[in-house]
């Protein structure tokens, strides 16, 4: 594999460039292509170096083989060894592939305008579009000054003043318990926390699985569901997979993703309107009994009391909600419950996920269904997680002992919710009101960490939110809008540029992790997240919490807790450590009864409807606002990361507002003008893109554009941001929603469209 | 691994998600200028709502065995391999663009930065010393695949048998007959026109005379028309500079006037 490079010229091949060039250079012509010509362009193999490591841009972790030759990364190659990649019960769908988001992250680690330096603001302005007149300054110069910017707010308005604003990170969370503030604030509200609720009440007591095994499943029907669209690695794979063996795929979606242009059927459903189809079929599925009753006897509870429920749910019924006749809907339903394995596989922001307020109800009403036909943790089906149980830091160093929180959270998240309780996730629809109306109490210091402002539902409100704190710390790869927002920028490596370990979340059927070894050394002035948290907290006066603390001690006791080391995993011929075992499906599930909760005894506890009723979305298109909105994820970008990569932009350079021909007909608007799309919190200005692929009463935008910080020059003012449309809410509105998944509702709202 | 002999590429479009994985890497690893590719998914979007098709088609070289950019190529800059693959030669390439406005499939790309043609070879330098084009190792929905002519034309036989068993009554082969048949064989679950690719395409009558014609007179002609044609847009692109910076000049110099008397007259 590290074969010497073969790039030695011959005295013959040297006279030609030699000779070449300075005909190039003479005549002021370009270096002919001749020159060029012998060498062995495109051999990655041949590079000096390979090195293991693993993909970070999502969650998927799929393992990767970093080739670099001359100190210069030159390719990324999925591994071949990495079963999340692969079909684990077919050895000859083995992994070795990456998505196009992993393939091109080398040009976002070479990305000139990445954050090389830490720096500080000097204009104490700050807002959209500010200039926020960074200077660089000394690594020991920044962390003093984040430190004593945090340190102060806390001295004057308590530890709850202070936000850690980042996924959950073990060294970040440590440092907020050490200062005593509530507030870990992250992003899943708008996200999957809907499907969560519903998974921890009815199956698992915590997350929601990741694995779908859908290579297997005969029959895939899908609610939004985009994985062929979202091109995620194991998805992709296991949709084709499953498409070539002769699965039948039936998508409902209001628009034509790419997962249902490769449907046998396609259906425009009204959106918002899911969960009407969903009982229909259960209504259908019972009273035919064509459910797998062996599963259903065994491994579920309160099917009596489900069969009572779904009595009212017609197809006629639903017939008229959807859109969708209901020959259809008895059709889907017999065919779901006759073509065995079926199953509803539902990613993040499908159908179920925070889209409306009846979001979760339909996640629950999908359960339901597969749990009918018994594909739940079942070949076929969505599987649990079979992930490598190891101790986290607190385990491996223990801490002192931490102060308990005086005050509940900004963001409202664990108020009168069981679910969330001490969860390290948190509400993006609520967190600009709190801190606007400080409420309950002010709060004016943050630790950002890799968010941005466009991820916020009103991101306008939420940038000013975030723009009126006292002091800031970002940290970051890139100079991003949230960077332009923060007092000290401290810059980050490049998860290219790290080591570390990294287990599977997705396609997990049985332990393994995948090794990170640097692939190039770090590019600029930067410090790892860990590091800098130690280094803050020392600063702060908190230093006894991490005293005896190592990154690497850390994660070789990980490594030992599961039989390897940190050793035995970087000498791995293939950077891959599992324990293979046959799949073993379960028979007892985390829920009070042990069985899965048709009828959820968890949620009726908490005070929520225990069966999936009935409930319209919060808001219908109005006469002011007739459209519904819609958001697209397109599988070249990964949220707002990545439209400054230019391997990416160029193949999905801008956002559009797309919508039906007729309806761009009906409004006058020609595809390519420039048009307004409006809901009742703002408006953005975009290029029509007319098709026919999308209901005629929706407009859809394409999320991760509209960045405004001039530093990143390539995305700089390109499209705009979807954020800007999606209405935020107070904590009462949240409340009134009755929601366990506390869903941020980030398409349950009306548009207009017109003319810019 | 050995070298394939009569390499044929296969690509099952049926199941292309277009998620321009080969597009890119393709870009990253040859280094090919922005703007300019030798590989580029195609959507296509065919029907009117709610009877809408979408395909995905990968735009590159076909290598048809009757190619027109051969045929075009004035210098025989563009020949044809023993292996039936279509290859560049840049150092014959005078860059006159015929090809591009030949071939059927729309994958010869000129790129100005460089002043190159830039097209696919199906990484000739790869597949001889035994690897796969890159595009095949990479493709995220595993639907490329490289080997020798009959065996990836029985796989897309029996892909296409089960397309038509899951009722795409369309499902076709593309590539097998096509100009003498082509170095990439397509699946497809409908018509070639639902992925934008030509149901029938021919070699146009007027580009056989051209190839009629004996070649080095042809060559000597078109160099000197280019070189010709350069020398002369070159004089008069100049002139025009010329004349629009001082026109640029007289402007800028009127409009400086204007403000002066607008500030007076406030």
């Amino acid at each position: 594999m590290t074969k010497p490079s073969d790039y030695s010229l011959n005295r013959r091949g040297f006279l030609k460039m030699a000779l070449g060039t300075g005909i190039a250079m003479g005549t002021g012509i370009s270096v002919p292509a001749f020159v060029k010509s012998g060498t062995r362009e495109g051999i990655v193999e041949e590079s000096e170096k390979m090195v293991h490591t693993y993909c970070s841009v999502c969650s998927a972790n799929c393992g990767l083989k970093a080739y670099v030759d001359r100190g210069r990364l030159v390719h990324l190659a999925g591994n071949p060894h990495d079963f999340a990649a692969g079909d684990p019960f077919d050895p000859q769908g083995a992994g070795g592939r990456l998505c196009v988001k992993g393939h091109t992250a080398l040009a976002t680690l070479y990305d000139p305008d990445r954050a090389k330096f830490p720096m500080k603001r000097t204009n104490p302005r700050k807002g959209m579009g500010e200039d926020p007149g960074f200077v660089k300054i000394s690594w020991d110069e920044a962390i003093e000054r984040a430190a004593e910017g945090l340190s102060r707010v806390i001295a004057e308005y308590g530890p709850e003043s202070f936000m850690v604003l980042s996924r959950s990170n073990p060294y970040s969370v440590r440092l907020g318990r050490a200062i005593g503030t509530p507030n870990f604030v992250a992003h899943q509200s708008t996200c999957f926390t809907t499907q969560q609720a519903a998974w921890r009440a009815m199956v698992t007591g915590g997350a929601k699985p990741w694995t779908y095994d859908i290579e297997n499943t005969r029959y895939i029907l899908g609610f939004g569901w985009d994985g062929l669209g979202k091109g995620k690695n194991p998805h992709v794979r296991n949709a084709t997979r499953a498409l070539e063996r002769g699965a039948r795929m039936v998508i409902l979606d209001p628009y034509k993703s790419v997962t249902a242009s490769k449907a046998h059927e396609w259906h425009p459903i009204v959106p918002g309107t899911d969960l009407a189809f969903c009982l229909a079929m259960i209504h259908v599925i019972i009273e035919e009994k064509s459910y797998d009753s062996a599963f259903v006897d065994e491994f579920t509870f309160g099917m009596d009391k489900l069969r009572h429920f779904a009595k009212e749910y017609t197809p006629g019924w639903a017939a008229e909600i959807t859109g969708i006749d209901a020959e259809t809907i008895v059709r889907i339903a017999r065919e779901f419950a006759s073509t065995s394995p079926a199953h509803i596989p539902s990613h993040k922001r499908d159908g179920a996920g925070p889209n409306y307020s009846n979001s979760w109800k339909l996640a629950q009403a999908q359960i339901i269904l597969n749990a009918l036909v018994g594909t739940i943790d079942r070949p076929g089906g969505t599987t649990l997680p079979r992930n490598p149980s190891m101790p986290g830091l607190d385990a491996v160093f223990p801490p002192p002992a931490y102060p308990t929180p005086r005050r509940e959270r900004i963001d409202g998240w664990e108020q009168d919710n069981p679910f969330f309780q001490g969860s390290i996730q948190g509400n993006f629809a609520t967190l600009a009101h709190g801190i606007l109306n400080e409420e309950p109490y002010p709060l004016k210091a943050a630790l950002v960490r890799g968010y941005n402002t466009t991820s916020f539902p009103h991101a306008v409100r939420a940038t000013e939110a975030l723009a009126s704190l006292d002091f800031m710390v970002c940290c970051e790869i890139y100079p991003s809008n949230m960077a332009h927002l923060a007092d000290v920028v401290l810059p980050e490596p490049h998860w290219l540029e790290i080591s570390g370990f990294g287990a599977r979340s997705y396609h997990s059927t049985y332990p393994q992790i995948a090794v990170r070894l640097p692939a190039v050394a770090p590019l600029h002035e930067t410090r790892g997240f860990g590091t800098i948290v130690m280094q803050l907290a020392e600063a702060m006066g908190y230093g006894e919490y991490f005293r005896g603390v190592s990154g690497a001690e850390f994660t070789d006791a990980q490594l030992r807790a599961i039989g390897t080391s940190w050793d035995e995993l970087t000498n791995s011929p293939t950077g891959i450590w599992e324990d293979r075992q046959p799949f073993q499906p379960r028979t007892e599930f985390n829920t009070p009864s042990g069985k899965i909760e048709l009828y959820s005894t968890v949620l009726e506890e908490a005070g929520y409807d225990p069966l999936p009723y009935w409930a319209p979305r919060r808001e219908q298109p109005s006469v002011e606002y007739p459209y519904h909105f819609l958001i697209g994820r397109p599988a070249m970008h990964k949220m707002t990361q990545t439209q400054n990569n230019r391997l990416i932009m160029e193949v999905y350079p801008e956002n559009f507002a797309t919508m039906n021909a007729k309806l761009g007909q009906k409004l006058g608007i020609r595809h390519g003008d420039e048009v307004y799309v409006e809901s009742r919190v703002g408006r953005i200005k975009l290029k029509a893109r007319l098709i026919e692929g999308i209901r005629p009463d929706c407009v859809q935008v394409v999320h991760g554009f509209g960045h405004w910080s001039r530093d990143m020059t390539r995305a700089y003012q390109v499209g705009a941001n979807d954020g800007d449309l999606i209405p935020d809410m107070t904590f009462a509105e949240m409340r009134k929603l009755r929601d366990p998944g506390m869903g941020a509702c980030m398409t349950d709202f009306g548009v207009k469209v017109y003319k810019a | 691994m050995a070298v394939v002999e009569q390499p044929v590429m296969l690509i099952d479009q049926s199941l292309c998600v277009g998620c321009e994985a080969c597009t890119t890497v393709c870009k990253s690893v040859y280094g090919v200028s922005t703007g300019v590719f030798r590989t580029k998914i195609d959507r296509e979007e065919t029907g009117v709502f709610p009877s809408v098709k979408v395909g995905y088609n990968k735009r590159a070289c076909q290598h048809c065995r009757e190619a027109a950019c051969v045929m075009a190529c004035p210098t025989r800059a563009l020949q044809k391999t023993p292996d039936k693959l279509t290859v560049l030669d840049q150092r014959l390439c005078i860059t006159c663009n015929y090809c591009v406005a030949n071939c059927p499939y729309g994958a010869i790309n000129y790129d100005r930065s460089t002043r190159t043609m830039e097209k696919c070879d199906l990484c000739l330098v790869r597949i001889r010393d035994g690897l796969q084009p890159l595009c095949v190792e990479v493709c995220t929905s595993r639907v490329i695949e490289f080997g020798e002519r009959s065996r990836m034309i029985a796989k897309a036989k029996e892909r296409r048998k089960r397309l038509l068993e899951q009722g795409y009554a369309n499902a076709t082969i593309y590539g097998e007959e096509e100009l003498g048949g082509l170095q990439v064989i397509t699946v497809l679950s409908d018509a070639p026109q639902s992925y934008g690719l030509p149901p029938d395409p021919r070699i146009p009558l007027g580009l056989r005379l051209w190839r009629m014609i004996p070649l080095t007179p042809a060559v000597l002609v078109a160099a000197g028309l280019v070189m010709g044609t350069n020398y002369l847009h070159t004089r008069f692109m100049e002139r025009t500079k010329q004349v629009a910076l001082e026109q640029g000049k007289k402007n800028t110099d009127a409009s400086e006037k204007k403000v002066d008397l607008g500030g007076d007259a406030s």
